[in-house]
């Protein structure tokens, strides 16, 4: 999975992966829920990437200490993405 | 390019990919086919065109074409590959053919002359054993000498015209493989870049997916290349001549070779049976007994007209099978057992049922021999009928009723008739039978009555099972135990602060109840139809468990009959109906007060498949979820009940299997609103999980996106206005300032986790309150390198990802909204409380990091701490007084402000983001939140400046400051970092 797919899970809800972090070796993924017309819906989501049996599946984050901590890194990855474009202008 | 054309630019795609490492290929979003990569767009044009070309559909719709088209080509490739193979085995087959036949003769004839020239020799041994002089016996000797030397040379010739039968067969299989072995190697030569190769046995460079095939070809060449022909020789499947040691080999690598693998061939020849094909032969056979008979039977004339007659009528039914067999039409199954056609039917089957040989088929027959049964059943049945009258002899004054001379029971007469009727009809049905579900076979014309006649008879009613029976009686018992148990829930319910028993939904004091409730209910819905069983107060039990139960009802019927004693005020109880026999008169007070209570909708009486929980009831009972598996039932019921139910399973952390990946359709949406989507999502967690640390860095982000559209900034300048006049404005937030702080959060959330174990944590913290390049040199080894090698993990996680596709602003309608108002709520007084908690434990480790390496400068002295203290407190005074006069009294004009402007701003999103452009949209909301913005926070004007650089040695003394000596560009250190690791790997 990389950041911008659109996955669509077991359930049929579509999600846009927002932005991917890699903690202890371990993908997470921050993600939104999308409409069928793509546009984002009010369920945002941090789900951890499973790799099983050569099956790829979705783990939602429960752990609110990796939690925090994903998210911490997800901050840090927004905003030097917001001064990098803030550079480039 | 025309439809061919296209196919085979697809097919040549396709077959491309087929060779190529994945590592080369691409899947097609939102299926599973592989191409080149590179060459998505190529394919899904030209299959676009193709299917349209192919189906006449000037547009598609959607990319469903896309699979339909692979599919239809891959097929076709299977096929023209099978077909191509086909031909070759074909071609093969032919040429080889007639030599294998020559062979197998040839063969024969070597066995013959090795046989004789045994006999022969055997023979000479005798006769060398007689008297040599004697004249004939030399002469026979000379004879037999002279027929083993022809015998001799026969073979030699017979060996010799083999081995050029071997020589042409296996020169035809060799030829083929060398062909087939050349191919393989030429596609290597025009595979393209990127292709899977590898080499054959021979060392040839092939196709890694040839591999198997060449290696398979090759072995088989060498056998073949290598056949002696002193040894005997033998064909091995039509196909090709080796010696008999070979044979083992051979056999294993024929059928993985598609090209020889012959054997098939011979099937297809087989001859099509015919629908009459047995019936004919088994007739004819019949014809020819008969003919037999008539000869035997000449004396006796009318035996003789009989079976002349029977063979006639054969023959007429042999020639309707014959026609039918050649000349099909309307093909129609007669009896299960012949094919006639459709217009010879009636004929057919007037005539079959005029013959002898066709008498055992007659369906009717058989049918009629069901009825006789019946017939007789029901016979049975009226005499057992009559024979009720004899249990009241002797009794005088007992209404009798006379049918056809049999006496029976008045309540009989009308069950008497109708059997008598059924009899009637079933003796009188003969021809054209149609078979009764409940039984019997009558004509079409008696069809109505006769099952009018069944339906009223009781000997005819559904026979009920033993589980069904049990079922049903219990079921009444069943529904009052369930009204019971919910019952019980209800008065938990309705007792407030009383004690609840340990893990369930009801009052302590009822739980051994509600046991031994549970316990009657699951011995009912345990018994065994195939056991004995006695009815105990109106439920079926096994008569094993008798003794049991009535000891579970006695015991419950105490505890009820205790209870309501001990109760004055009227609660509850009921199901005691059942138990009426037991104890009446406390059972009449039961059933008085169940008829008071509401009636409770019925639940289903099935076992439940899953486990529930139930609605929480009590604070005492807030952490119980699952019931006890040998409750479920029980539980399930009550859940059901109460229409309470929750399922589990829904928290968070269920796993779910990702069915599809695929890109963006609307790649320029995203392109201009990611970045807002992605910081209204991170807000939103930030403040529900109270991270107020991150709350710096989303201020940042919402400043620098606000310069684009400043969408949040309503939100974010209502949320921290407390928080900004801490440090200097939220203009004056920067970048050092937000990542420093985000820093500062996630050494905390790692440390939690234990990615930074507890030492390197307060080392960690110590470092970016220090400078950090001074730091490794005092650090002694190998704490250093690990420390390093931390700071390298943890900034490559931080930055692993950067080279992304510029994303600018979002919308997120009640999002948006939501996550405004939390943070208003929560924010402000979330930020005391972290801030001084992570003071104090910035204050803890850092005391005992002295501790631990005293050659190490504390990084805060005792002044500092107390200093510290002092600013937190001072903080946490002044955020009180605030958050109790000026922010409380500030709050409803900006809640309400922020509430109607972003009514105004969003109440008609839904409708028109799907009427507006994007820009549109954003330059409508943007234009009214910066309305709001502007009303609300003066400062938030600064958002749309560049932030002011914060001056860190001049910041505010209640803020918890970073550090002074922290260099400018502290953090571009890590991320160096994080990028010459990327760079190594």
């Amino acid at each position: 999975m990389n950041i911008d797919d659109i996955i669509t899970l077991e359930d049929n809800v579509e999600y846009m992966v927002l932005d991917i972090v890699e903690l202890n070796q371990e993908k997470y993924l921050y993600c939104i829920e999308i409409d069928s017309e793509e546009r984002p819906k009010q369920e945002y989501k941090y789900f951890k990437e499973v790799i099983e049996d050569g099956v790829l599946y979705t783990e939602e984050v429960e752990d609110p200490n990796i939690l925090e901590t994903i998210i911490s890194m997800l901050t840090m990855n927004h905003i030097n993405d917001v001064k990098n474009e803030e550079q480039d202008v | 390019m025309n439809e061919e054309a296209l196919k085979e630019t697809l097919l040549d795609i396709m077959d491309e990919a087929r060779n190529l490492d994945a590592s080369e290929l691409e899947v097609i979003p939102g299926t599973n086919i592989l191409v080149k990569k590179g060459r998505v767009d190529e394919f899904k044009a030209y299959a676009r065109f193709y299917f349209q070309l192919a189906n006449h559909v000037p547009t598609v719709g959607n990319e469903d074409y896309l699979n339909i088209v692979f599919d239809s080509l891959k097929e076709e490739m299977v096929d023209a590959k099978k077909m191509a193979q086909e031909e070759k085995q074909e071609a093969l087959y032919t040429v080889n053919k007639n030599e294998i036949e020559r062979f197998n003769k040839l063969q024969n004839s070597l066995n013959t002359n090795r046989s004789d020239q045994d006999r022969y020799r055997k023979l000479l041994e005798e006769l060398s054993k007689k008297d040599i002089t004697d004249t004939r016996v030399w002469q026979e000797i000379t004879n037999l000498q002279n027929t083993l030397a022809t015998l001799r040379e026969n073979e030699i010739i017979l060996k010799n015209a083999m081995i050029d039968v071997k020589n042409k067969v296996n020169g035809e299989v060799k030829k083929v493989i060398e062909a087939e072995m050349a191919t393989i190697r030429n596609a290597y030569l025009n595979a393209k870049r990127g292709t899977n190769t590898s080499f054959g046995l021979d060392n040839a460079s092939i196709l890694a997916n040839d591999k198997e095939t060449y290696d398979n070809l090759y072995i088989l060449l060498k056998i073949i290349e290598n056949v002696n022909e002193k040894d005997p020789i033998i064909c091995i499947n039509n196909t090709l001549c080796v010696n008999p040691h070979q044979e083992d080999a051979v056999k294993e690598l024929l059928p993985k070779i598609d090209l020889l693998h012959i054997e098939t061939k011979n099937k297809k020849e087989e001859k099509i049976e015919k629908p009459n094909d047995k019936l004919i032969k088994d007739i004819s056979k019949e014809l020819d007994r008969l003919k037999e008979l008539i000869a035997k039977a000449k004396a006796n004339k009318k035996e003789k007209a009989t079976l002349e007659k029977e063979q006639e009528k054969l023959i007429r039914v042999l020639n309707y099978l014959n026609k039918a067999n050649e000349q099909e039409f309307a093909l129609t199954p007669i009896w299960d057992i012949a094919y006639v056609n459709g217009p010879d039917r009636e004929a057919f089957i007037n005539l079959i049922k005029t013959t002898s040989y066709f008498h055992g088929y007659d369906p009717d027959v058989k049918l009629m021999e069901e009825n006789e049964k019946l017939i007789k059943d029901l016979k049975d049945y009226l005499t057992s009928l009559e024979d009720k009258v004899r249990n009241y002899q002797g009794i005088n004054n007992i209404p009798l009723t006379k049918v056809n001379d049999a006496i029976i029971m008045p309540e009989d007469k009308e069950e008497y008739e109708n059997i008598l009727a059924i009899i009637n009809i079933l003796t009188s049905s003969k021809d054209n039978l149609y078979k009764v579900s409940e039984g019997g076979n009558v004509s079409y014309q008696d069809l109505a009555k006769y099952k009018e006649l069944i339906s009223k008879t009781k000997y005819f009613a559904p026979k009920v099972s033993e589980e069904e029976k049990i079922a049903n009686q219990n079921k009444e018992v069943e529904k009052k135990i369930e009204a019971e148990l919910t019952e019980l829930i209800k008065r938990a319910k309705n007792t407030p602060n009383a004690l609840l028993a340990e893990g369930k939904e009801i009052l302590a004091s009822d739980l051994e109840e509600y046991n031994l409730l549970s316990e009657q209910y699951k011995m009912l819905k345990s018994v065994d139809a195939n056991e004995a069983l006695v009815e105990v107060n109106g439920a079926l039990i096994n008569a094993g468990k008798e003794l049991e139960y009535r000891n579970l009802l006695d015991n419950l019927n105490d505890l009820q009959t205790k209870r309501l004693s001990n109760e004055t005020t009227v609660t509850p109880l009921t199901n005691s109906e059942q138990r009426s026999d037991y104890k009446e008169n406390s059972n009449e007070a039961l059933v008085n007060q169940n008829t008071q209570e509401e009636e409770v909708e019925p639940v289903p009486s099935s076992e439940p498949k899953e486990i529930v929980s139930t609605e929480k009831l009590q604070s005492n009972n807030q952490e119980q979820n699952l019931v006890e598996p040998e409750e479920d039932v029980v539980q399930s019921l009550l859940d059901k009940g109460l229409g309470a139910a929750k399922k589990i399973g829904e928290k968070l952390g269920k796993r779910k299997a990702v069915k599809a990946i695929r890109k963006t359709k609307k790649k320029e949406w995203w392109q201009k609103h990611k970045k807002q989507v992605i910081l209204i999502g991170l807000l939103l967690i930030i403040v529900s999980m109270n991270l107020s640390t991150l709350v710096p860095a989303m201020i940042y982000a919402n400043s620098c996106l606000a310069q684009a559209a400043p969408l949040l900034s309503g939100i974010t300048g209502a949320i921290n206005h407390s928080l900004a006049s801490f440090v200097g404005g939220i203009g004056a937030i920067n970048y050092n300032i937000a990542a420093g702080y985000t820093l500062q959060a996630m050494l905390v959330a790692l440390g939690k986790i234990g990615v930074i174990g507890l030492s390197s944590f307060a080392v960690m913290k110590t470092l970016l309150a220090k400078k950090l390049e001074s730091v490794p040199d005092r650090l002694p080894d190998p704490f250093k390198k690990d420390l390093i090698d931390k700071i390298k993990e943890f900034s490559h996680n931080v930055v692993h990802d950067r080279a992304r596709a510029k994303e600018q602003i979002n919308s997120a309608g009640d999002t948006l909204k939501e996550a405004g108002m939390n943070a208003v709520y929560n924010i402000d007084s979330n930020n005391i409380n972290l801030n001084k908690e992570l003071m104090n434990e910035k204050m803890a480790y850092d005391a005992s990091y002295t501790e631990a390496y005293p050659e190490l400068p504390a990084s805060i002295n005792d002044n500092d701490l107390a200093e510290a203290q002092e600013r937190i407190d001072e903080r946490a005074r002044h955020m009180a007084s605030e958050l109790n006069s000026n922010f409380i009294e500030e709050n409803p004009d900006i809640l309400s402000t922020v509430n109607n402007n972003l009514d105004e701003a969003l109440s008609s999103s839904p409708k028109h983001m799907k009427e507006e452009t994007p820009v549109e949209f954003a330059s409508r909301v943007n234009s009214n939140l910066q309305k709001a913005t502007e009303k609300l926070d003066p400062e938030a004007r600064h958002m749309k400046e560049e932030p002011t650089e914060l001056d860190i040695e001049n910041l505010p003394t209640n803020v918890v400051k970073l550090p002074a000596e922290i260099p400018d560009d502290w953090d571009m250190y890590l991320l160096e970092n994080a990028k010459e690791e990327s760079r190594g790997r």
